[in-house]
């Protein structure tokens, strides 16, 4: 039983966190890019319907595009990018790497700030700054977690290398 | 140093009936304080309440948070404004509080093995937290309570033991932080003290070992995981000790009822040490009471303890104290009123309006009445309420006299310097070693930022300790 180095252990606990950490950062990025697209399109074409069909595949009933701006953004339902976000940071906070702890703070900050539902143009900037933020998180993920990056050229010399 | 040389307002003092630590009667600052108040008016320590804001800032943003609901995220108030305690007078503390481990084990040890406590039979087999399965049941070295701690008050005499905490105690790590943010942020407030270092994890450490009948035993840190409200601390004393923190799903128990650690693709370790920050072990991880009481592996602390945290048995702790040391107790505690004795509930409820009301199993400030804090107004029915609940539960709560204890200056702003009285109290840790309990210099001083409840877990705030010599 003792053959494994005990230093550095990756605990099924970690694995899962890390796993549930990735899936918030995607859900945050894709819900915040399709909503910032339908409200181009409420903006533009004065037309509710991309917001309608974002409410439809994410299981959110539609009244008023107000309110499920409001849902969508802050509502206490796993499909709101605020619940995603602070999903997000309980994993963080679980995988104990500080980075990652003080940047999911900020991007929860961001997203709790609350734009005035009826100017679109605040609610796509609000929008705007949660993808600069989730950009950044993923960048900060990048230096904390990746291995570093290497050339395709030195991937190939590698390959050679590899004497087979 | 008179508080008339501090700028105009700086001092905000509203509880004059209360011994202040920091400024005495006259209005002079007191010696401990003296050169902090100095350092505070250094005229080149530029942009104090910048530094202060990011100190606050960056421990909120790096998690420092204390959670009574799962998903809430609530930064621990910080004080920059320590407490200073000069070191004579933290010896007695000190020798009073490993005075008390040794007792408090020495019950625990005589509840599971000759039950001949001096405790009325009914109060310790009626305690929710005795564990008839660990009757018989000796861990290595006699010890039950490698962690202990001790919540203290002062009265500008005396210091004062109002509650024992046997099972999980928190807030050892912080202290750490703000010595840390201090260190960070605000380290020219430090000028001109030696304080004596506080490193608590490396008692505990110690301890961890001194429990395991293995020679390099694994150890690990059992934690309820990061929406328990007192993650942040699990997750730092792991660190500082560079030991696994493990949640419930890693732990197993190995065909040979060994515990082991699942590492996915490769195997499993087994682990010695299990320093478990969670109550109900067995629902965390089925089978580990077995595991324990099979010495497979060791617990810190042992299940069981807690029925020497009861609130009913605190009221009997200097008795034990004189029953298994032969000493007379060096800290004093409130007298306390049993309303399980006939005599006693009538005396409690004939002096009700000056006792604090505790319910047995209640813990952090929770289930706590103290009917003088409440408005004359609405006082009468609270009181009639408690009589009555008493009367029919004499086993479900204990009081206590209510003590007029100390507070000492908290920062209200640096700048401009505005400071003001908050009550106090101190939770002193102890580690049970193989030589003995092990008081580290220091320990977790929580200020009341209404009334006198001191709890995080009911609003207070947390203060760093130091201990000096003058």
């Amino acid at each position: 039983m003792s053959h494994i180095n005990k230093k550095n252990l990756i605990l099924p606990s970690n694995l899962y966190k890390v796993y549930w950490l990735g899936r918030y950062v995607e859900r945050v990025d894709s819900v915040s890019r399709a909503l910032l697209s339908s409200l181009y399109s409420l903006k533009q074409l004065k037309s509710e319907e991309p917001l309608m069909a974002l409410a439809d595949s994410l299981g959110i009933e539609f009244t008023k595009h107000e309110k499920f701006i409001e849902d969508i953004l802050h509502g206490d339902i796993p499909s709101s990018i605020l619940y995603s976000v602070r999903h997000m940071r309980t994993n963080a906070i679980g995988l104990g790497i500080e980075r990652l702890v003080r940047e999911s703070n900020i991007l929860v900050i961001a997203v709790e700030e609350r734009p005035r539902l009826n100017e679109i143009d605040e609610v796509i900037k609000h929008a705007n700054d949660i993808i600069a933020a989730i950009n950044n998180f993923g960048r900060v993920i990048n230096e904390e977690i990746a291995p570093p990056k290497i050339s395709e050229e030195k991937m190939r010399q590698q390959t050679r290398h590899q004497q087979q | 140093m008179h508080v008339d040389s501090l700028p105009s307002k700086a001092l905000d003092f509203s509880k004059t009936n209360s011994f202040n630590e920091a400024v005495d009667s006259s209005l002079i600052i007191r010696e401990e304080y003296r050169q902090f108040f100095k350092n505070i008016q250094n005229p080149k320590l530029l942009r104090l309440r910048e530094k202060a804001m990011s100190a606050d800032l960056t421990a909120y943003l790096e998690g420092f948070t204390y959670n009574v609901n799962p998903n809430e995220y609530n930064a621990v108030p910080m004080d920059f404004v320590p407490r200073i305690i000069d070191r004579k007078k933290f010896q007695i503390i000190e020798d009073g509080i490993k005075q008390r481990a040794n007792a408090l084990n020495l019950f625990l040890k005589d509840v599971y093995t000759e039950q001949k406590t001096i405790i009325p039979d009914d109060l310790i087999f009626g305690s929710e937290y005795f564990n008839p399965e660990l009757i018989g049941h000796l861990p290595k070295n006699d010890i039950f309570i490698q962690v202990y701690g001790a919540d203290l008050l002062y009265n500008g005499v005396t210091f004062y033991v109002i509650e024992d905490n046997l099972r999980v105690p928190s807030g050892v790590t912080y202290p750490l932080k703000i010595r840390e943010m201090s260190d960070r942020y605000l380290n020219a407030l430090k000028k001109g003290y030696k304080i004596e270092p506080f490193k608590p994890w490396k008692s505990l450490l110690e301890t961890m070992k001194d429990s395991s009948w293995v020679k390099n035993p694994f150890m690990v840190l059992l934690t309820d995981g990061p929406s328990g409200s007192a993650y942040f601390e699990h997750m730092y004393l792991s660190k500082l000790m560079n030991i696994p923190l493990v949640e419930a799903g890693d732990l197993y128990v190995t065909k040979s009822g060994h515990i082991a650690v699942r590492v996915p693709g490769e195997g499993e370790i087994q682990v010695d040490v299990i320093y478990r920050r969670v109550e109900d072990i067995d629902e965390f991880v089925p089978g580990l009471t077995k595991a324990y009481l099979d010495g497979k592996v060791a617990l810190v602390n042992s299940p069981g303890t807690g029925v020497a945290d009861d609130k009913l048995v605190y009221s009997y702790v200097p008795e034990l104290i004189r029953h298994y040391l032969s000493e007379d107790p060096i800290l004093e505690q409130p007298k306390s009123y049993n309303p399980t004795i006939p005599e006693e509930l009538e005396n409690a409820i004939l002096n009700i309006e000056n006792l604090v009301v505790k319910e047995r199993g209640g813990y952090g400030g929770m289930g706590t009445v103290i009917p003088r804090d409440h408005p004359k107004s609405k006082r009468g029915p609270l009181i009639e309420k408690i009589k009555k609940e008493i009367t029919e539960k004499p086993d479900d709560y204990l009081l206590q006299e209510t003590l007029d204890f100390s507070t000492t200056v908290t920062r209200e702003s640096f700048s401009p310097l505005i400071m003001r009285d908050s009550y106090v109290d101190l939770r002193v840790f102890s580690y049970y070693t193989k030589e003995g309990p092990m008081v580290p210099a220091g320990g977790l001083s929580r200020y009341a930022r209404h009334g006198r409840i001191t709890n995080n877990s009911s609003g207070g705030g947390v203060k760093d300790t130091w201990i000096v010599n003058l």
